[in-house]
């Protein structure tokens, strides 16, 4: 049968629906539940804040209200988050053909290489389970769209939302900026001469748009909104096991075991730097696409803490970079490329599982060495895409 | 009325109370040979001979209590059941300095309690409330002693420092009590579950005087009163001893019938230990619902109401800082009747879900749940088991030395119906209940407790210590940091020239500086040239 939009567009929505009935299933007759606890934190910042409080008397909520804004409909139809988010996947799969088609690529391979996100278990799963990691992608996707469309307007303005909703998308600004080459500059020549129409628009755009949307939810519920959206991000001492690399190093020395160590500030500049200005300058005016991809990937693999919703943010945009990738052409490469990050992960999973259900202390060596490998399997893997950009 | 009032309740068989070899009175002294029982001291001393300074000034309600890790036993009339260790509440009046009130703490109380200021403190509804797992009651009694400037001291010091070797101490002050045996008096309190007793009390003086009751129970109703009996007397007045009966009320009792519990962890655990307690035996309550009739006095008709007596089985759970409870998962629980819980009356304290035990300023915290007693018998007597089961999660520990585990001790907690008054019983206070700051406070007032037996043949007789749950929380060795650190660093740095080298030969490969546009699609238009790849 051959593969259309219509039947790929359909089979994702149908693929979701039936994790979304056996997660139900799960939730009601098995002892953990399919349904992923920030669901619940989502829904219960809506139910507060639709009782006339905010959404930050839901402890742990550490996003911007505008999520609890759009779940309200979950005080009466409580699932209606998970079909937001799915939808969210499905408007990105969407979104990822019209790109393919703007890139040049043949429908047929657009198809297939949008398979990898749309019919991707692990993506209708952390969706379907609640997270709201999908309506992400599709933001990223639409603001991607938006530049190649040349609607540079409403690119920044999606960006701006974007930045507003999780910050990491912040990372897009210089690749866009960088890439938009095309548009005559207004201020004159030499150095300034970089200073162009669309680089303008979009900057003003973006800007406009985070600093209205921050500035307006900051009026509304005030510091609390600060603390919980966004400085918790910087200072969060993310001691509690996870994939990063830095896990067991910010663990002890976050600990008054030892004395202060610069280390949590110090992991912001490998990350920031690689992800927010060495790549986008060294391959954004190659290929928009394929840079974003890359860039995530190099945030995501950097980042203080890591866990598996994380790895959507540049699942989202593998597609673009699979086209032409060494891990295609050269199939033994691709394969052993997804074993390892598989097994990389099943191993910490392993180490994880001992501490937190048996009780064992894996910390060191197991979880300590299971974060590095993975790290380096993430490395190899991203060093591999870059050359390829 | 005395100012200062000593007293010494000896719980005894009625053969010790009648035989001249064991007891001699006279005019200035009683002396006691070997008469084994149950005992309780009390000094009460009244706001005006009390040497008001700091803290006691400074408080409306206040009350620390001392509770042995050693093995004793609850003998009626004092059932009151708390965990171990040391438990101050206090009713602070509007300005009150709490850097001071923790120093003061940790002067007069214990030197080892953690405290630094209101944060250390957890807020009940009735006031504040610090759980310390310290037992030592050497500087609490010295404060105790440090209240007694006449001549008097050098007896009244003898008889404290006895207390250091009893099950409980008490130490409180209610300014607003409207009990008025209680408002206003500094009342110190130790009870020892059993003692054969040699010791001599001298008479007191015109300000102080000073009662020796040996008693019996002679009576005891479970749905009324409690009656005991025996002989008193007051050294230096009496040089008889004075039969006495008197009746009444108490608040706090064990339940008549056999109901034992013993909690401890599912094994294996890891950060999210589930802790079950097993409840056995009778789990029936112990008041009956009673029907009152009413005859109308207009109509002559027939009411029938129900009775106000109505009894709920309560769980109340002391958790230090190490350990705690997702309040949203334990209300779903509640909320599907699920885990033996009925509803959660409150969680007070450190809830929080996500940082390490080194981040926490407060002590722990505290959880009240109303359980489901189950309702049909098996056999008569006997009710199917209760099992309640509460998911908790331990916090990140810090860590140390030579070790990957970090061992701590969690109190049993209390099980106890709670019962409303019925219409016909007298609360009068038991003479033996200081009726001080502490969990009734949580229920209205006249509310009586009937305390479920803690199966204590499970605990660890060859550790002398009894009512504890072991946790063991997992951490990382500190010996890793050397390895840690430079591994980290090593690996991070070659993953990011990795990244510089192989964005470098990309960079190389197209001739570097290339100024295509990344909006243009020109890039994968190669593809449809290129060779297939699937």
């Amino acid at each position: 049968m051959k593969l259309t939009t219509a039947r790929l567009l359909i089979s994702a929505a149908l693929m979701r629906v039936a994790f979304f009935f056996y997660g139900v299933y799960q939730d009601e007759h098995a002892e953990i539940r399919f349904t992923d606890i920030d669901y619940f934190v989502f829904t219960d910042a809506s139910k507060f804040t639709a009782q006339g409080g905010t959404p930050y008397d839901r402890a742990t909520y550490r996003y911007t209200p505008i999520l609890a804004w759009l779940l309200l409909p979950t005080t009466q139809y409580f699932w209606f988050g998970k079909l937001l988010f799915a939808l969210g996947d499905i408007v990105a799969g969407w979104l990822m053909l019209r790109i393919f088609q703007l890139r040049g690529l043949s429908n047929d391979r657009a198809l297939k290489f949008a398979s990898v996100w749309l019919l991707n278990p692990m993506v209708a799963t952390i969706s379907t389970r609640g997270s709201s990691e999908g309506l992400l992608g599709a933001m990223v996707i639409a603001l991607l769209w938006a530049v190649y469309e040349k609607q540079i307007v409403l690119s920044g303005a999606l960006t701006g939302y974007a930045v507003h909703f999780k910050i990491y998308p912040i990372i897009y600004v210089p690749s866009i900026l960088w890439a938009l080459d095309s548009s005559p500059s207004i201020l004159g020549n030499g150095i300034l001469r970089w200073v162009n129409k669309d680089r303008i628009k979009f900057a003003l755009s973006s800007f406009i748009t985070f600093t209205t949307l921050t500035g307006a939810m900051y009026y509304i519920y005030g510091h609390p909104f600060l603390l919980h959206t966004y400085l918790h991000h910087l200072s969060r001492s993310d001691h509690r096991h996870n994939f990063s690399p830095y896990n067991i190093l910010l663990y002890i020395s976050a600990s008054p075991s030892v004395d202060e160590s610069p280390y949590p500030s110090l992991a912001f500049i490998p990350q920031l730097f690689i992800s927010g200005i060495f790549l986008p300058l060294m391959l954004a005016k190659k290929d928009l696409a394929k840079t974003m991809f890359v860039q995530t990937f190099a945030f995501v693999t950097f980042n203080k803490v890591c866990t598996s919703q994380y790895f959507m943010w540049y699942i989202v945009l593998l597609p673009f970079y699979l086209p032409s990738s060494a891990m295609l052409k050269n199939k033994w490469l691709g394969i052993w490329g997804l074993i390892l990050w598989t097994l990389a992960q099943a191993l910490w999973l392993q180490q994880g599982f001992e501490l937190e259900y048996l009780g064992n202390s894996t910390f060191f060596p197991g979880i300590f060495a299971a974060t590095l490998i993975f790290f380096s399997v993430n490395i190899w893997i991203l060093g591999v895409a870059i050359e390829d950009i | 009325m005395a100012s200062i009032r000593q007293r010494h309740t000896f719980i005894v068989h009625s053969q010790f109370r009648d035989t001249a070899d064991t007891l001699d009175l006279s005019k200035h002294k009683l002396t006691l040979n070997d008469v084994p029982g149950t005992r309780q001291d009390r000094l009460t001393v009244t706001t005006d001979h009390l040497k008001e300074r700091g803290i006691l000034q400074a408080v409306d309600n206040i009350r620390i209590e001392i509770v042995s890790r050693e093995n004793f036993a609850h003998i009626t009339p004092f059932n009151r059941q708390l965990a171990w260790g040391t438990h101050i509440n206090v009713v602070p009046t509007e300005i009150f300095n709490w850097n001071g009130f923790c120093k003061w703490i940790q002067s007069s109380v214990n030197s080892e309690i953690a405290c630094i200021g209101q944060e250390s403190f957890i807020e009940l509804p009735y006031g504040y409330y610090l759980h310390s797992p310290y037992t030592d009651s050497s500087q609490l009694l010295s404060y105790i002693e440090n209240y007694y400037s006449d001549a008097k001291k050098e007896d009244i010091v003898a008889e404290v420092e006895e207390a250091s070797t009893s099950s409980y101490i008490s130490l409180s002050l209610n300014k607003n009590s409207t009990d008025k045996k209680t408002a206003g008096r500094l009342i110190a309190e130790a009870y020892w579950y059993y003692g054969r007793w040699t010791k001599t009390v001298k008479a007191g003086g015109p300000d102080h005087r000073v009662e020796v009751g040996l008693l019996g129970k002679i009576a005891d109703d479970p749905q009324g009163e409690l009656t005991y009996g025996g002989i008193l007397a007051v050294i230096g007045e009496n040089e008889q001893f004075v039969p006495t009966l008197f009746d009444f009320s108490p608040r706090h009792r064990s339940v008549y019938q056999p109901a034992v519990y013993y909690p401890d962890f599912r094994q294996p655990y890891g950060l999210h230990p589930k802790h079950l307690t097993t409840v056995l035996g009778d789990i029936s309550p112990p008041r009956k619902k009673i029907t009152v009739l009413d005859v109308g006095e207009e109509n002559g008709e027939i009411d029938v109401s129900e009775a106000t007596t109505s009894c709920g089985l309560y769980g109340y759970y002391v958790l230090p800082n190490f350990i705690f409870v997702d309040k949203y998962q334990v209300s779903d629980l509640a909320d599907a009747q699920a885990g033996g819980i009925k509803r959660v009356v409150g969680i007070w304290g450190e809830t929080d879900l996500e940082i390490p035990v080194w981040m926490v300023e407060k002590w722990g915290s505290t959880m009240l749940l109303e359980l489901i007693p189950p309702e049909q018998p098996l056999l008569p007597g006997i009710m199917p088991q209760l099992d309640i089961e509460i998911p908790m999660h331990s916090r990140y520990e810090v860590p140390r030395w030579n070790t990957t585990v970090v061992k701590h001790d969690m109190p049993w907690p209390t099980l106890f119906w709670a019962c409303n008054g019925s219409a016909e019983s007298d609360m009068t206070t038991s003479p033996f209940d200081s009726n001080g700051l502490g969990h009734e406070y949580l229920f209205d007032p006249g509310t009586m407790f009937y305390y479920l037996h803690p199966n204590q043949t499970i605990s660890n007789p060859a550790n002398k210590t009894y009512l504890v749950t072991n946790l063991n929380i997992p951490v990382v060795p500190l010996e890793a940091y050397k390895y840690v650190q430079p591994w980290t660093v090593i690996v991070i740095l070659l993953g990011c020239m990795w990244i510089f080298y192989k964005s470098f030969l990309g960079f190389r490969r197209d001739g570097g500086i290339r100024k295509a546009s990344g909006v243009k699609p020109d890039k994968d238009k190669l593809d449809k040239k290129g060779p297939k790849t699937e």
